[in-house]
């Protein structure tokens, strides 16, 4: 029998020359992607894992029998029901936000598979489509079983078919990050900024607290996942390494777009996640050293590995790896009856780990829980719409998110005039994303268009109810019913 | 006098994001103001000596959102006078 290395690179290397069609009609610049890169160039396209498709099966099978096997054991309800429930609502969000997402991530992949410019580029996007089915189906089977205990976890398959403002806010991200995308466009930014940058967060930050939590079936459940990232993230780099020599201007764009982009999702279901829904006394790192860590340090040395610049808003977003999340939960709070996921009041020892851990942002974060705080005092215990908003809010017109950059002192809201009608973004680096490509943005009706275009109610309750598809079972509250032994109530 | 109504984002300072808010070209900007206030109560608990920025410019409290020339989607800023 031949040994592999004889017959690999024949199996890897299968490009064939056209003499029937055109090379536009084989790889149509808006299908493979518009560059400047030469085809004999893309056939130098090579990456480490150069695995086969015995092969991958083989460690599939092993990998989903290791899942099924610690579901079968963790994943019944009286193990669940042992979880903190703080620590539940971060696994909400992140299966709501994820799974669909992942799902999405096959069509990308197949685009791959089919329009990239080299066999092997193809290969492994063809791996890569079938390990992001696998990471829609496993959160899809744990969590259907948690439904009849608690409807918030129907949202991991429902989220995405609803109108809910943070899926509104996914879908544009997603659409375009994964559906939209030609394979150059999708390698860099979801193979290299997303999977190599970003998903270390999760995998590896968000897996180590899991385990802390004693939630040992989220954490296998993301490891899995994570050995199938590993491998198919490889085709961003591999990507970048020919592109980078004909059209190095277009790698640095599509990094500083999609950095930008993917930082805001993470910061809000991760930084949540791990800030917000990891009870204080299993926090060891705050989500800003898991950004340091993973993003500030190691990220940017793989950009200077490949004498890429630091995406342009680089201040700007040091500044809000200190209060982005901070801005969005705390506003979340006051509108948590528009998520699928439960929420608390930070407690005093809450407080003081975000005061040791964000010194500079804390302060005026914490203004505003205290004040909300207060409203609670005053209010009876269950009574969840008098500590709520019930004045709708503003999102931006490229990210679709609420408006919480900036500081409490000053928000970094701009509002531009374009075509003689105003829109409103979130920050500097949203604005410039927008202006890049308005043709690919400005048909995108965000909640607020459509609530004064009539598609929304503007009243809040029936927002939630009507548009957001929230039902009262499934709507996000106060996980203690405003109800806390360190909270003296006033009489 | 016109009744029309303007949506217009609102911030102020101390508070975590914008709001939408929806105001009358015949609100004075006092009442504008107390609108905003209300609005983001929850967060933000109401003071005096704050004034209604527009493009940089503080709006005379006693003047109608008219007569400000506010635009519909603007952001109106509620601050400290610096």
């Amino acid at each position: 029998m031949l040994k592999r290395e004889k017959w690999q690179h024949l199996l890897r290397k299968l490009n064939w020359t056209a003499d029937q069609v055109e090379k536009n009609n084989l790889f149509p610049p808006a299908m493979s992607g518009e560059s400047t890169v030469p085809t004999a160039a893309w056939q130098a396209w090579d990456e480490a894992y150069r695995i086969n498709y015995h092969e991958y099966i083989q460690t599939q099978y092993k990998k989903v029998n290791s899942v099924n096997a610690v579901q079968e054991v963790l994943g019944q309800l009286k193990n669940i029901k042992k979880i903190d429930p703080t620590w539940l609502n971060g696994i909400k969000l992140y299966s709501a936000v994820f799974t669909l997402a992942e799902y999405a991530a096959v069509i990308g992949n197949l685009r791959a598979a089919r329009f990239g410019q080299d066999s092997a580029w193809r290969n492994l996007s063809l791996f890569g489509a079938l390990d992001e089915l696998r990471h829609a189906q496993i959160p899809l089977k744990i969590m259907h079983d948690f439904i009849r205990w608690d409807p918030q976890f129907d949202w991991t398959h429902k989220f995405y078919h609803s109108n809910n403002w943070i899926a509104i806010a996914g879908r544009h991200f997603i659409d375009e990050l994964l559906l939209l995308s030609d394979p150059i466009e999708f390698a860099i930014a979801t193979n290299f900024v997303f999977e190599t940058g970003f998903t270390n967060l999760q995998f590896v930050g968000l897996t180590a607290i899991a385990e802390l939590v004693g939630d040992n079936l989220f954490a296998k459940m993301l490891q899995s996942i994570q050995t199938d990232e590993m491998r198919h993230a490889q085709i961003g780099p591999a990507v970048i390494e020919i592109l980078i020599q004909h059209d190095k201007a277009k790698v640095q764009r599509l990094v500083d777009k999609w950095f930008w982009r993917s930082w805001q999702l993470f910061a809000i279901v991760t930084g949540l996640s791990i800030d917000y829904f990891t009870p204080v006394n299993k926090r060891q790192y705050s989500f800003k050293e898991f950004m340091q860590e993973w993003i500030t340090d190691q990220f940017l040395n793989t950009l200077k590995q490949y004498q890429l610049e630091k995406p342009w808003y680089w201040d700007f977003f040091l500044q809000s790896i200190d209060h982005y999340h901070h801005m969005v939960a705390v506003s979340a709070y006051t509108y948590r009856a528009s998520t699928w996921f439960n929420w608390h009041v930070p407690s005093p020892e809450d407080r003081q780990w975000y005061a040791k851990k964000y010194p500079n942002a804390w302060p005026g974060i914490d203004k505003i829980w205290q004040q909300i705080i207060h409203s609670w005092q005053e209010t009876p215990p269950g009574v969840e719409w008098s500590v709520h908003g019930t004045t709708p809010i503003g999102f931006c017109n490229l990210c679709q998110l609420v408006l919480c950059h900036g500081t409490p002192a000053q928000n970094a809201a701009i509002v531009k005039k374009i075509n003689d009608h105003n829109y409103i973004f979130c920050s500097e680096p949203c604005l410039k994303i927008y202006e890049a490509e308005p043709e690919r943005y400005q048909d995108h009706k965000d909640v607020v268009h459509r609530i004064l275009c009539g598609e929304a109610p503007g009243n809040v309750v029936a927002l939630v109810e009507n548009y957001f598809g929230l039902m009262a079972s499934e709507r996000g509250r106060d996980l203690h019913l405003g109800q806390y032994s360190w909270m003296e109530k006033r009489k | 006098m016109s009744h029309q109504m303007l949506p217009v984002y609102g911030f102020v300072e101390g508070d975590a994001l914008g709001v939408l808010l929806l105001i009358y070209s015949d609100d004075t900007i006092e009442k504008v103001i107390q609108n905003l206030q209300q609005a983001v109560k929850i967060r933000v608990p109401a003071q005096i000596g704050m004034s209604l920025f527009y493009e940089g410019k503080i709006l005379d409290t006693q003047i109608t959102v008219n007569q400000a020339d506010v635009e519909p989607l603007c952001r109106l800023d509620l601050r400290h006078q610096k």
